[in-house]
């Protein structure tokens, strides 16, 4: 087996669960997450790099996954009328508790735009620093703190918890 | 919402998520065919391109050969650079144009169809239309494309798809490929300036010359990338 055939073997069996964790926090549905980590695999794996160091082909494949889920909303926009959404984990069997407050949230986080869905994501689950989910989005800091702000005031006013963020969008 | 309680939440939402059922035999089998592929059309060996052929998975646009090896900082096809734009716009009898551009909006980027135009009729392969590239050049520098658009510092070397897609090329009429969305822009620049001074921009299309279906591989060098450009609408 090739050296890259290994090291993915490796980056699988090490990091796949934190991967498909993190596809599952973008997209909200399962089936899409999986999609989303395989499809990412797939091209960093495919393609030359200077390092094949395991870290840095991890962040390959979070950066990789972000560009594609940003890029599938874009295109998917189009199609929003003619595509039926298929039915999200809200349409899961009888839950309470705690597993019913984890699926408001992610029925919330679908009221966001993919953009304030990616920096949400990237702040509060990755706790990278504003700047850092600035670069990773290729915009400006002031954008960030723009989707932060907006998106913490939608999932309030989704979760029925609506106040104000003391923090967003500040700081590292 | 408080961002300490989305912080706490945020976990146990991803709880959800199933543990995967990652198939790395599966996984290996995609990579070494998308590497063929790639191999194939960096000008690589004719067993390459063959067994590329086979699969139906030739890659028509996406950097070139040379682009390959240079790091994304040397990319002169990234945010501030000055790209080569010396290509011809014919090649193996097809030639390539910017059929149109049209403007959709104030906030986002302009609806562009590329135009194939041909002295015979073949069935050409190469990447689905939403893959062909596309550059917004200011003043002869770039400010925008995609879909694959390398913004300033950026290291990454994004992935393009190498599915292959037929185009059947006829003489009789030209065919119009839409483009689908090129939205994006580099950190400087807003749609809103573009469309405030569209004369100092351009539309500029990259697409690697057309291979032709169950044709034997080409040899010698790889040919250059087939080169239109079009103002932008005012």
């Amino acid at each position: 087996m090739a050296d890259w055939a290994g090291l993915l073997a490796e980056l699988v069996a090490v990091r796949g669960a934190e991967l498909n964790r993190y596809g599952f926090l973008l997209t909200g549905d399962r089936a899409e997450a999986a999609d989303l980590v395989q499809e990412a695999l797939v091209r960093v794996f495919a393609r030359p790099h200077r390092s094949w160091e395991l870290g840095r082909l991890e962040g390959y494949v979070r950066r990789t996954m972000l560009n594609r889920f940003l890029d599938q909303h874009r295109r998917r926009r189009r199609y929003a009328l003619l595509v039926p959404r298929v039915a999200g984990p809200e349409a899961d069997a009888d839950h309470s508790g705690p597993v019913a407050d984890r699926l408001r949230l992610l029925t919330a986080l679908d009221a966001l735009s993919p953009a304030q869905r990616a920096c949400v994501v990237l702040r509060y689950d990755e706790d990278l620093p504003v700047a850092g989910v600035a670069d990773r989005l290729g915009c400006r800091e002031g954008t960030v703190k723009r989707h932060l702000s907006d998106g913490l005031a939608r999932l309030g006013a989704a979760l029925g918890t609506d106040r104000r963020a003391p923090e967003e969008g500040g700081g590292a | 919402m408080n961002p300490e309680e989305l912080r706490e939440q945020l976990p146990g939402a991803a709880e959800l998520a199933e543990p995967p059922e990652l198939d790395t035999a599966l996984l290996v089998r995609r990579v070494r065919r998308g590497r063929l592929a790639r191999r194939a059309l960096t000008g690589g060996t004719a067993l390459a391109l063959a067994a590329a052929a086979v699969l139906g998975a030739v890659r028509w646009s996406g950097p070139g050969g040379g682009a390959d090896a240079a790091g994304p900082s040397d990319d002169p096809y990234a945010c501030g650079r000055r790209p080569p734009l010396a290509g011809p716009a014919t090649a193996n009898g097809v030639t390539l144009s910017v059929a149109s551009v049209r403007r959709a909006g104030h906030d986002a980027g302009p609806v562009i169809e590329a135009g194939f135009r041909t002295d015979r009729a073949f069935e050409a392969i190469g990447s689905p239309p939403n893959y062909l590239e596309v550059l917004y050049l200011r003043d002869g520098v770039v400010v925008g494309g995609g879909p694959v658009l390398k913004r300033p510092g950026d290291r990454y070397e994004p992935g393009v798809d190498a599915v292959g897609y037929v185009y059947h090329l006829t003489p009789d009429s030209p065919l119009r490929v839409p483009l689908g969305a090129r939205d994006g822009l580099c950190p400087s620049v807003r749609w809103s300036q573009v469309w405030a001074e569209p004369g100092r921009y351009e539309v500029v299309l990259l697409v690697d010359p057309p291979v032709e279906l169950n044709a034997p591989p080409p040899s010698g060098p790889p040919q250059p990338r087939l080169v239109a450009r079009a103002p932008f609408p005012r």
